[in-house]
């Protein structure tokens, strides 16, 4: 009973923390998926930046970040958007992690009348003014392409993916097999694994991949861990270079990777231009003014192709 | 007495490498209780399981009712009306008594159990059985005698005409038991049949008609029980003569060995002193749940005690956990072998090391080849039946099992060793091989006390007698002093 | 009725004990799938794709001796997969502070080793089901190992730190981390066979009361082998973190069911008192035998999972039908 009674009172206390900040005359909500991983850390930067330069300007305006501790529950994230609704916050930022579970959340929020802006993810609604997203299929596309002129369009290649339940990740896999198929029809691919994210993993797919066909040219890796983890597998065979890597994402990994020539090229999203511009479009919104004619309206925040030689400009 | 209500002819079951039944005969009749005996490994359970439908036979002919019948699981043979009591009760422990007299069987009104009716139908049973129980009490809550009689109450419900009752009075009291006879007897008069298996050969006077003796997976003889005498059945199922049944032998009683001075432990022991001497075995008697076992393992340092002083010579020993009890030379047999007393899937040489590590290690590494030499000269000296000491204690039988639960603790100094129902479940020949034992370590002057809930065998070992009654020790009896009937006045004093 | 005890001549006819037949059959299966899939792909015997699988498998091999230890008391040891990430966190950070890199992995170890005490200690003294508390020590690691590194993999580690993975020894020319599985297989597979925490082991997995009652310090052994479990698993995020040069904080999710599956492919019991650690590495290979022999064969990656979910079913349900006769 006793220590019931204390876990109250923390997660009292608890509360009370976050929601005291809700005080200013402005708020702008930003809930993404997760609050560890590198991605939303830049979207949550750049939309710090955006405020800031609205602060510069003598507006009154802060932003609350809010994210489940881990990748685990919508329903989690879903009362974290029912409590902005709450708390009156003038304009909400969501990343949804599922499209289904959180399509009445946001809905609830657009009903309320409080400007509602996705990021990164759709959800199973209408009922947005505007969504700041990579394109996967346009990455994954601009990702064929640069494998492609490589291999001087030819060769086997083979793909190493993250999760085979992911929405994202299967786009990232199927537009790119179709722009291969359409642009290089000279190149085959011999095969596709799934690594779950997980280096050591996707290493060992890689590995299998080069000793069962000794003529391989080049692997598309889906997402960080599959980069990093092809990316190694390659460096150790001693085919970097002979081998070509184009991959997803960026970290310090990668870049260490693209820096040795062991990864060609890596398809790296815009988070902080997602965060960016999401806060931008808020403000408008806020202030009544439109951000295009229609309702959820898409904007693509693009890709851009890291290679050796533009590393440096790389966020 | 009418036809057969079964007929087991010419059985035979082979195990890999074993022949565990070769061209047995059984029968039973309606209205009789027919007694089989055997030392365990005899293989007078295979023919229960056979008959039960647990095992299939290899040859012969199974009759029931006068038909052939050919089981090939336990399901074809309740059908047929054969219904196997186990030793270890089968009961949904939080379910009502009704429930399980009726669990899978409930009567129906639509999709809903009918309740009022399965309470009704299960009085019924109960009062057809004489027993004064409310169907509606949870089964947790009886004793285990009580729970026996839900079971044979499950089995007549299902009209069960053989009922085989397996060891049936092994955790019963004297006072229990009647009850049971009584209600074998209303069964016989109902005209059902029973197999009854008893290690207890002194109750068969009471409740058998015929007995037939099974040995080495043979049949040895089928005999009316008015016919025989308790010693006769003994030599058919050991093959030889039993000089005794307890080997008593006289020494000179000495000093003190061992004290216990009012300890109290849990709810079940209440102050319980008492006193092992060199030179004497002494008998600790009393009902179950008198506290007795749990007398044992608070001293053992099993459980827990709240109070109370041990000494050994004289000096006081402080025992917390059962590493205390061992540094200071108190062993302890349990109870239950298989659930206290032996890594069950493990060899024998393991199973006798487990305590004597220090022995066969030297920095924490094994030596195997001390530890081989340690149980084959165990398994000499105790006489254990086993092919090797590398084979699992399991399939060993349970007076050997038992044997080995004794050695682990003989490789060791002993000043004292407690034994908590030294002989359950374990067949004749052992029987006397366990009590042979405890007459070498009193006159080796080591410290003997052991718990029993076998009147006879507290009589016929015991110098000395300590008896319990609800967690108090209520009398100390001089071997020449003490009768069942005195006991067991001062076993049920404060009930 | 025991038809063993009655008559004993079968026994001396079946020279070959319980062990020795689990390993044998065990590496009947590896041989069986070798020839099957050097038949699907000639690649798959060569000597570079033996010493791929070989690799491949280290990890997997290390952790699944220490879930042995665990898995034959009768426990489950859960926190494997986080212990893994965050052991590896811990020493990469040591690193990037500048610290050797011999003292580096000394840190990571000792954490992984405390991370199993706590786990038995929270299990003997706490009381908890052995499932509850390492599941939630395997949430506590996890997130602790998000919380170290904000979510963002920790790379650019020593060169000297990344050479005991997959630097070639002068011996063989097989890679360092092999030859450290090898080396702690060969330990710990002493330590359960041949001492007496090893024996206690399997005395608590048959029967926990009865060697309690004889005196044996259960209480610390059982630390003793969650510890074990847990090294084991730090010593495979040191070589995890060198193989792909990047301490991750979600490295080793789910690794501690492929050590249960490769534990039980090898003959231990989850109901305690069985296993050996020859089996468990031979039940490791042959899972890895598996995922590399179907990618080499180019088998769908959803199909090789049904193939070894089938697998892991059926060599238990074998194995029981043996034992049952």
């Amino acid at each position: 009973m006793k220590k019931a009674l204390l876990f109250l009172v923390l997660a009292m206390l608890l509360s009370i923390c976050t929601t005291a900040i809700a005080a200013d005359s402005y708020t702008i909500a930003l809930i993404t998926m997760d609050s560890m991983d590198q991605h939303w850390l830049k979207v949550k930067a750049g939309a710090e930046e955006a405020v800031a330069d609205l602060v510069a300007e003598g507006h009154d305006v802060k932003l609350v970040f809010d994210a489940p501790s881990t990748k685990v529950d919508s329903v989690v994230q879903a009362s974290m958007i029912e409590n902005q609704i709450t708390n009156k916050a003038n304009a909400i930022m969501v990343a949804p992690m599922d499209a289904e579970a959180l399509a009445p959340a946001i809905e609830a929020v657009y009903d309320a009348g409080i400007p509602m802006i996705l990021i990164d993810t759709l959800a199973n609604t209408k009922k947005f003014q505007v969504i700041y997203q990579t394109d996967n299929g346009a990455a994954a596309r601009t990702a064929a392409q640069e494998l492609g002129k490589l291999l001087d369009g030819k060769g086997k290649i083979a793909i190493i993916n993250a999760q085979a339940g992911s929405q994202t990740t299967m786009t990232r896999e199927s537009e790119f097999r179709d722009e291969l198929a359409k642009a290089f029809p000279d190149i085959e691919i011999v095969g596709v694994q799934y690594c779950d994210g997980d280096k050591q993993r996707a290493l060992n797919y890689a590995e299998d991949f080069m000793m069962s066909n000794p003529d391989l040219a080049g692997f598309y890796a889906c997402n960080e861990g599959s980069t990093v983890g092809t990316g190694n597998a390659v460096d150790q065979a001693g085919k970097a270079g002979v081998i070509k890597v184009v991959g997803f994402d960026f970290s310090d990994e990668v870049k260490d990777l693209v820096e040795r020539d062991v990864i060609q090229a890596t398809m790296v999203q815009n988070p902080w231009v997602m965060g960016n511009e999401g806060v931008k479009a808020a403000w408008k919104l806020i202030n009544g003014e439109k951000i295009a004619d229609e309702e959820a309206f898409v904007v693509d925040t693009g890709v851009t192709v890291a290679t050796k030689d533009n590393l440096k400009d790389i966020k | 007495m009418g036809d057969f209500l079964a007929e087991l002819i010419d059985i035979s079951k082979s195990f890999p490498g074993v022949k565990a039944l070769d061209h047995v005969n059984f029968d039973l009749k309606a209205g009789e209780v027919h007694a089989l005996v055997g030392e365990n490994g005899s293989g007078k359970s295979t023919l229960m399981k056979i008959l039960s439908g647990v095992y299939t036979k290899d040859e012969g002919k199974i009759i029931v009712n006068g038909q052939e019948v050919e089981f090939q699981n336990p399901r074809q043979a309740q059908d047929k009306g054969i219904c196997i009591i186990h030793q270890e009760l089968n009961l949904c422990r939080h379910l009502s008594i009704a429930e399980n007299i009726y669990l899978g069987r409930e009567p129906n009104r639509s999709f809903l159990v009918n309740q009022k009716k399965q309470i009704e139908d299960a009085r019924k049973i109960l009062k057809r059985l004489d027993v004064d129980l409310d169907p509606t009490t949870r089964v947790s809550e009886l004793t285990v005698s009580k729970q026996q009689m839900v079971e044979i109450g499950k089995a007549i419900s299902t009209n069960a005409k053989i009922i085989i009752m397996d060891e049936p009075t092994s955790a019963l009291t004297i006072k229990e038991i009647d009850e049971l006879f009584k209600i074998i007897h209303v069964l016989k008069q109902e005209g059902h049949g029973i197999i009854y298996i008893s290690h207890r050969l002194d109750e068969l006077a009471s409740v058998a008609d015929r007995v037939t003796v099974i040995r080495d997976g043979q049949h040895i003889i089928t005999m009316d029980y008015k016919d025989t005498t308790q010693e006769n059945i003994i030599r058919y199922m050991v093959g030889r003569e039993l000089k005794e049944k307890f080997p008593r032998i006289k020494t000179h009683i000495g000093e003190t060995i061992f004290e216990v001075k009012n300890l109290t432990a849990g709810k079940a022991v209440k102050n319980v002193s008492f006193q092992v001497r060199e030179g004497e075995i002494l008998g600790i008697a009393g009902l179950m749940g008198a506290g007795r076992t749990e007398t044992v393992r608070a001293i053992f340092g099993a459980d827990k005690k709240e109070s109370g002083k041990l000494f050994l010579h004289g000096e006081e020993i402080h025992i917390h956990k059962p590493v205390d009890a061992i540094e200071a030379g108190v062993f302890c047999v349990p109870e239950d072998r298989k659930r206290d007393g032996l890594c069950i899937s493990m060899p024998v040489y393991q199973n006798a090391t487990l305590p004597n590590m220090e022995k066969v290690t030297v920095n924490g590494i094994v030596n195997t080849k001390k530890e081989i030499a340690i149980a084959e000269e165990m398994i000499e000296e105790l006489t254990i039946k086993t092919p090797t000491v590398s084979q699992t204690v399991k399939n060993l039988s349970g007076g050997n099992q038992q044997k080995v639960v004794v050695g682990k603790w003989l490789v060791k100094p002993a000043h004292v060793i407690l034994f908590d129902e030294p002989t359950r479940g374990i067949d004749v020949g052992a029987k006397v091989d366990i009590y042979n034992l405890m007459n070498d370590l009193k006159e080796k002057g080591i410290g003997v006390a052991f718990v029993s809930s076998e009147l006879p065998e507290i009589l016929g070992m015991a110098d000395r007698i300590v008896v319990m009654c609800e967690g108090r020790v209520t009398a100390e009896l001089d071997a020449s002093e003490a009768s069942q009937e005195v006991i067991m006045q001062y076993a049920t004093q404060y009930m | 009725m025991n038809p063993a005890a009655a008559k004993p001549t079968i026994h001396t006819r079946k020279k070959m004990s319980r062990q020795t037949r689990q390993i044998v059959s065990t590496a009947g299966a590896l041989l069986i799938l070798a020839i099957v899939f050097t038949i699907a792909n000639p690649n798959f015997i060569s000597s570079m794709n033996i010493l791929n699988i070989l690799k491949q498998a280290t990890p997997i091999i290390i952790i699944a001796i220490g879930q042995t230890f665990v898995l034959i008391t009768s426990g489950i040891d859960l926190s494997i997969g986080s212990v893994i990430a965050c052991s590896g966190i811990v020493a990469a950070i040591c690193m990037r502070a500048g610290l050797p890199v011999w003292l580096s992995m000394t840190g990571g170890l000792l954490f992984g080793a405390g991370v199993g005490a706590l786990n038995g200690v929270l299990i003997v003294y706490g009381k908890l089901p052995a499932f509850i508390a390492t599941m939630g020590t395997m949430t506590t690691i996890r997130g602790l190992a998000l919380f170290l590194t904000q979510g963002i993999p920790i790379g650019s580690l020593p060169k000297t730190f990344t050479q005991i993975g997959t630097q070639r020894n002068w011996l063989l020319n097989v890679p360092n981390q092999v030859w450290i599985m090898f080396i702690l297989a060969l330990i710990f597979g002493f330590i359960l066979a041949k001492t007496k925490v090893g024996r206690y082991t399997y005395a608590m997995g048959s029967n926990y009361e009865a060697t309690r009652l004889s005196g044996v310090n259960v209480n610390r052994t059982l630390i003793i082998v969650y510890t074990i479990s847990a090294f084991l698993a730090a010593w495979a995020g040191m070589i995890m973190t060198a193989n792909v040069i990047s301490a991750a904080p979600t490295a080793g999710d789910g690794y501690e069911l492929d050590a249960v599956a490769s534990s039980v492919i090898g003959g231990a019991s989850t109901l305690g008192g069985e296993g050996i650690v020859p089996g468990t590495v031979l039940g490791a290979l042959v899972i890895a035998t598996l995922r590399n022999g179907l990618n080499l064969s180019g088998a769908s990656p959803f199909i090789q999972k049904m193939i070894i979910g089938i697998v892991i079913i059926g060599a238990v349900f074998i194995d029981r039908f043996r034992r049952t006769d």
